[in-house]
């Protein structure tokens, strides 16, 4: 069986982007709320007398300068027109300072489709070999060093990856984008402990509300309780801070108090979260409002327009209102902006296979992920599953093999199920169907409703393909299961198979 | 009150200053420039004697004291600033510090109605600053770029081994005579080590233009050297970067920051915002090299790492950064200079043999 979408235990966790991106989406400064500092350009004025008095390239050069420096692009504008007019022959960095003047360009309203990568792997690999090369010229930079490290856990590289994001995190130890990329690289290796501890022995994080989030959706992740909590109160009712700033530390508060059976204050912290959110803190409130159906916290994404890399979020919703063919195209945006993490194209397999039969698509996506994540099971799961479904028995098989322990319950469960269609499709029924009923039994005892429903479904659907005599019971049970969920995905495949029973 | 009085500033056109000179021309002049906390009046100058010398005289304009709401503590701190900046230039020209201008004269001057006389000072006339140079050719003779760099060098360090931090060493301020010969002026916003001085209350003393960025965002260092030298430091690799692309190396790391971590901004620490800084001046490092003859591109782009670091602690020649006397010395990047300077005269020898 193919894994849901459907994510339990959403965190409000750090989503690592390249430095670029991040810086773009400004999630790197104003922390605060701006002061207004009182603004010295007698240096800008004394460049633009100059100019109009020297209309020749060293002083239109100055111009540019100053007006770059004193964040007053337009005063520069006639400069830099003729430098661009004049540029044959003239130094790359002199012409790109006259280009970012005439577009006027404040780097943070590029749209962020802009930013997204190229997900091949030759692009990862070029990526490498240019921050090789800028690290040689200089060691001690650490954004490039967590950017490497970025670039080797996209393409599986767990071991330079790790030898990377230390060498980041001892040259700047107390840096928001060093500390939340780390973080995620722990939590994408699985070695989660890590993660919060370097978070939580961190200064940043008695004052940052970007770390702190991170600290307090981790620690919950862990099942632990941070020592920071009456922290984060403070800087949300302090006011100090701008409502972009805080809006993942609202959310992950508010998460926090849902769970807790607070719903009043869960609500006060998610309207809080409203305000101005990041893409990570729209997609909580997402998950809560729209997963978890909490009554009080319901939200219209279309009023989000304007929150840049919304991709889950639109993504969840997309799927959620049953619209496969946007969501997938929302998924892939998703997929580029994140391209280490398997969730997007979990979802993409999950949409391809259930909803499309489309299971080489569904393949291509598992196997591209598998690259970023080599030893996650559910991926190699979902990867049999695509594999078997186009009669690839023998690769699926070597798949099957690489799953390695399935010690967790979820794991248990649908390695049983998609062995359960592997005996099937090989003419082994009845061997088949004990699987899958080991794998409802397993989930049933677990309490995993939704794992239980689409073992059944899937049981469902392969009695009715080996027309058996079990199926029409097969798929009663199936229906039985599938009508006490709410994810749609579950009751579009139940009315599928239902169709194939039909017919 | 500013129009009703005669400002002798402005009346010195064909005056006669003693016996020596006679003021035969002025000089256009910025209106928002000033030099360390005073205005002036630019002049051109002819000696009376046979030689007719020619040189280059700046009087103090207490006109713009007038604007201030304390008229007497302006005056006060102009004049001090006028009279520092004539001690310093006598040091420099007692030391015989043959890289900085040379103060040839100085008086006062008054004509009849003018309530207050002004000071002046008169310097040896060069040819212009080295952009008028720049203005002539988009590629200039890398043998001029090397020795005008070579030449502003050992200009700063015989200020620093003097006591004396220039603090606004930027384009306009490095003069050329001859074409081939370059001094530094301007030591109006200068420091001298231990003594009291005009611009100790700025922050920036010079032009933010090419001031390093720990200043830019009030991340003042608490010692002298590192505070004054690695400033001065930071600007000449600046300079060095004016001359070989016209680019200038704390626009070239704004560009690559987005508008919340500039420093109007900013809110938190330098050393919060160094990491983005410094990955900034490392993207710009790799655009400059590709500007730079292939031959030098390596000792150029090292030097300029070295001189503009981000950080002022690490600031210098690497050898010297746990020294604290000798961090800011130039002493090595001088004589990597004169290296560099013949190994290109060599080249363009061989060519042309």
């Amino acid at each position: 069986m193919i894994k849901g979408f459907k994510d339990d235990n959403r965190r409000v966790l750090p989503v690592w982007r390249d430095f670029k991106t991040t810086m773009n989406l400004g999630e790197l400064g104003l922390a605060k709320k701006p002061n207004q500092k009182p603004k010295d350009i007698g240096f800008l004025k004394r460049a633009e007398f100059e100019w109009e008095n020297n209309k020749e390239l060293p002083f239109a050069a100055e111009l540019i300068s100053s007006a770059i420096i004193a964040n007053s692009l337009s005063s520069a504008k006639e400069a830099a027109d003729f430098v661009v007019k004049n540029s044959n022959g003239l130094s790359t960095i002199l012409i790109s300072m006259a280009n970012r003047v005439l577009s006027g360009d404040n780097i943070s309203s590029k749209k962020s489709e802009d930013c997204l990568e190229n997900i091949e792997v030759k692009e990862f690999r070029s990526n490498i070999r240019r921050l090789k090369h800028v690290l040689s010229e200089n060691p001690g930079n650490s954004i490039a060093w967590v950017d490497l490290a970025r670039n080797y856990t996209i393409l599986g590289n767990e071991e330079k990856a790790c030898v990377a994001i230390k060498i980041a995190t001892q040259l700047s130890p107390e840096n928001r984008y060093v500390l939340r990329s780390a973080a995620r690289f722990y939590l994408h290796t699985g070695k989660s402990p890590k993660s919060y501890e370097i978070l939580r022995k961190s200064d940043i994080v008695n004052f940052d509300p970007w770390v702190l989030a991170s600290e307090i959706s981790i620690a919950s992740l862990l099942n632990k309780t941070s020592n920071h909590i009456k922290t984060a109160r403070e800087i949300i009712n302090s006011d100090n801070f701008s409502s972009f700033a805080i809006s993942e530390l609202t959310s992950a508060l508010g998460t926090l108090e849902f769970e807790a059976g607070d719903d009043k204050s869960a609500k006060r912290l998610f309207s809080n979260s409203f305000e101005d959110p990041n893409d990570n803190a729209l997609a909580q409130i997402i998950w809560v409002s729209k997963w978890l159906h909490h009554p009080q916290i319901e939200t219209d994404i279309n009023k989000f327009s304007s929150v840049q890399c919304a991709y889950e979020a639109n993504a969840t919703s997309l799927y959620l209102s049953s619209e496969w063919g946007k969501a997938l195209e929302i998924t892939e945006l998703w997929e580029r902006d994140q391209p280490y993490s398997s969730r997007p194209a979990q979802l993409a397999a999950f949409i391809y296979a259930t909803c499309f039969d489309d299971y080489q698509k569904s393949e291509d996506v598992l196997k591209h992920t598998l690259i970023s994540n080599p030893d996650d099971n559910m991926i190699k799961n979902n990867l049999a599953f695509a594999l078997i479904n186009q009669d690839k028995i023998p690769d699926a098989e070597k798949v099957l093999n690489q799953f390695k322990n399935p010690n967790k319950i979820d794991e248990q469960v649908v390695w049983n199920a998609t062995n359960g269609l592997l005996l099937f499709r090989k003419g082994s029924i009845e061997q088949g169907r004990d699987l899958y009923l080991k794998a409802i039994s397993i989930a049933s005892q677990n309490k995993m409703e939704d794992y239980k429903a689409f073992a059944s479904l899937y049981l469902a659907r392969e009695e009715i393909n080996a027309s058996s005599l079990e199926a029409k019971k097969a798929l009663d049970y199936a229906e039985a299961q599938a009508r006490k969920s709410n994810d749609v995905g579950i009751l579009y495949l139940y009315e599928k198979i239902k169709k194939m029973m039909d017919s | 009150m500013i129009n009703s009085f005669i400002n002798a500033a402005e009346e010195m056109l064909g005056a006669e200053l003693g016996s020596k000179w006679k003021v035969i021309e002025r000089i256009k002049k910025n209106p928002a420039e000033d030099s360390g906390g005073w205005f002036s009046i630019s002049y051109i100058v002819e000696s009376l004697d046979k030689e007719k010398k020619r040189a280059f005289l700046k009087a103090l304009d207490y006109k713009e004291a007038f604007k201030s709401p304390n008229l007497v503590d302006k005056i006060n701190q102009m004049t001090a600033a006028f009279i520092f900046e004539r001690n310093v230039l006598n040091t420099c020209k007692e030391k015989r510090l043959r890289r900085i201008i040379t103060s040839i004269d100085y008086g006062d001057f008054n004509v009849q109605n003018s309530p207050y006389p002004t000071q002046y000072l008169i310097f040896e006339l060069a040819d212009g600053n080295i952009r008028k140079y720049m203005k002539i050719s988009k590629r200039l003779d890398t043998i001029w770029i090397l020795k005008t760099i070579h030449q502003t060098a050992a200009g700063i360090q015989q200020l620093h081994l003097n006591g004396i931090a220039h603090q606004d060493i930027k384009p306009s301020n490095i003069l050329t005579f001859n074409s081939n010969i370059t001094k530094i002026c301007d030591l109006g916003r200068s420091s001298v080590k231990g003594e009291n001085c005009p611009t100790d209350m700025f922050v920036i003393p010079g032009d933010k233009t090419y001031a390093p960025p720990e200043f830019l965002y009030f991340a003042i260092p608490d010692d002298w050297n590192t505070k004054k030298y690695g400033y001065d430091l930071y600007t000449l690799g600046n300079l060095i970067v004016f001359l070989f692309s016209k680019g200038n190396v704390t626009a070239s790391i704004f560009e690559r920051l987005s508008s919340d971590l500039h420093f109007n901004n900013w809110t938190g620490t330098y050393d919060e915002i160094l990491p983005y800084i410094n990955n900034a001046f490392n993207e710009f490092l790799i655009s400059f090299s590709n500007d730079l003859p292939s031959d030098l591109r390596v000792e150029i782009v090292e030097l300029v790492r070295q001189l503009c670091n981000p950080d002022p602690y690490k600031r210098g020649y690497p050898k010297n950064l746990n020294s604290k006397h000798r961090q800011f010395s130039l002493e090595q990047y001088i004589s990597k200079l004169d290296i560099m300077i013949k190994k290109v005269e060599y080249g363009f020898w061989r060519t042309n043999r």
